[in-house]
């Protein structure tokens, strides 16, 4: 790890790298999307370090820098108005010969849902659920309350949750 | 509660899954790969490629994008080795710039209902690691990748980008 009042490493920033993927997953529709994403998280980052002043900032500046890149790339990928191939396949070919069962669609849903979410309450939700930082994190990398946190995550599974049984009972 | 329980269950499962995949890449090889060399010619491997191929020129990636823009006699074959090149050689964004720059096309800030480069990318980017998963697994010939809509779509957009798109995703011997 960084010495106290030293810039951070690459090092220390890749010991993140799994749950900035799973941020950047949250944020996208498909795995390798969300792999270059990362790779441009880590790539933005390197020649970024000398401007984090405490090591001990660096996970929060890490997880803030990748919540704005996924953030430019949803508002790209919105802007361009072009829908992505159904991601069933990848899907398919993710779950590796499991057993049949209506994941897939439900993981459809999920995501549907997720970006039906108003953006301040989806990047709670994405931060929380996927890349599973504390609410304390959280509060930090959006720069709001902890208690702001608290709230809009639970109004966000709310939405959520509604959204999908609605579409299970339809 | 149920509802809840199943949200986050069903967001356990694809973080497992992807991680899994992640996992697999050796995302820090690829990382270290990538800072080893000075940009544009950093060397990018998408999809879970077995070997790094060093980044080609800039000038030999803006032709193969014209090449696959504007195919001389719709050969396919060669579509695909151009886009592969591209693919295999650069980040998505940097594909992105390599069509800008032979075309002229700007890809970020086309109004909706034009020419849409970006999602052309995505296609064929899409495609060819479907094709790359299925010829690792043995599975072949590949399923047509788009629906009619889809397919109206593109035909919208470009009669010429339909004929590449469905020759690469038939798997169409020329």
């Amino acid at each position: 790890m960084a010495e106290p009042g030293s810039a951070p490493s690459l090092d220390d920033l890749l010991t993140y790298r799994e749950e900035i993927f799973l941020l950047c997953l949250g944020f996208s529709r498909n795995a390798a999307v969300a792999e270059d994403l990362c790779q441009d998280v880590y790539l933005r980052a390197c020649g970024k370090l000398d401007s984090v002043r405490s090591p001990g900032a660096a996970k929060v500046w890490l997880f803030r820098l990748a919540r704005n890149i996924c953030r430019d790339h949803y508002r790209r990928s919105r802007k361009v108005g072009f829908d992505p191939l159904d991601d069933r396949a990848d899907l398919a070919a993710a779950s590796n010969g499991s057993e049949p069962d209506d994941f897939e669609d439900r993981l459809v849903c999920l995501k549907s849902s997720v970006e039906a979410l108003p953006r301040k309450l989806r990047e709670v939700f994405i931060l929380r659920l996927y890349a599973r930082l504390s609410c304390e994190d959280v509060a930090r990398t959006l720069r709001i309350k902890a208690g702001t946190v608290m709230s809009r995550f639970h109004r966000a599974r709310a939405a959520v949750a509604r959204s999908m049984n609605e579409v299970h009972h339809e | 509660m149920n509802e809840i329980k199943d949200i986050e269950a069903i967001v356990d499962r694809e973080s497992v899954e992807a991680l899994r995949r992640f996992r697999a890449g050796d995302f820090t090889a690829r990382l270290n790969a990538c800072l080893a060399s000075p940009p544009p010619r950093r060397p990018f491997v998408l999809f879970h490629k077995p070997v790094l191929i060093p980044a080609l020129g800039l000038a030999a990636l803006a032709a193969a994008a014209f090449l696959v823009l504007f195919p001389p006699g719709g050969r396919n074959g060669r579509l695909e080795a151009g886009f592969r090149v591209m693919t295999e050689a650069m980040s998505r964004s940097e594909i992105l710039k390599a069509i800008e720059a032979p075309t002229g096309f700007e890809t970020r800030s086309e109004p909706a209902g034009g020419r849409n480069i970006h999602g052309l990318a995505e296609l064929l980017l899409r495609i060819l690691s479907q094709r790359e998963a299925a010829s690792v697994e043995g599975q072949a010939p590949l399923r047509p990748l788009f629906s009619p809509k889809e397919r109206f779509k593109i035909l919208y957009k470009d009669r010429a980008i339909l004929r590449v798109l469905t020759g690469i995703a038939n798997n169409k011997e020329v």
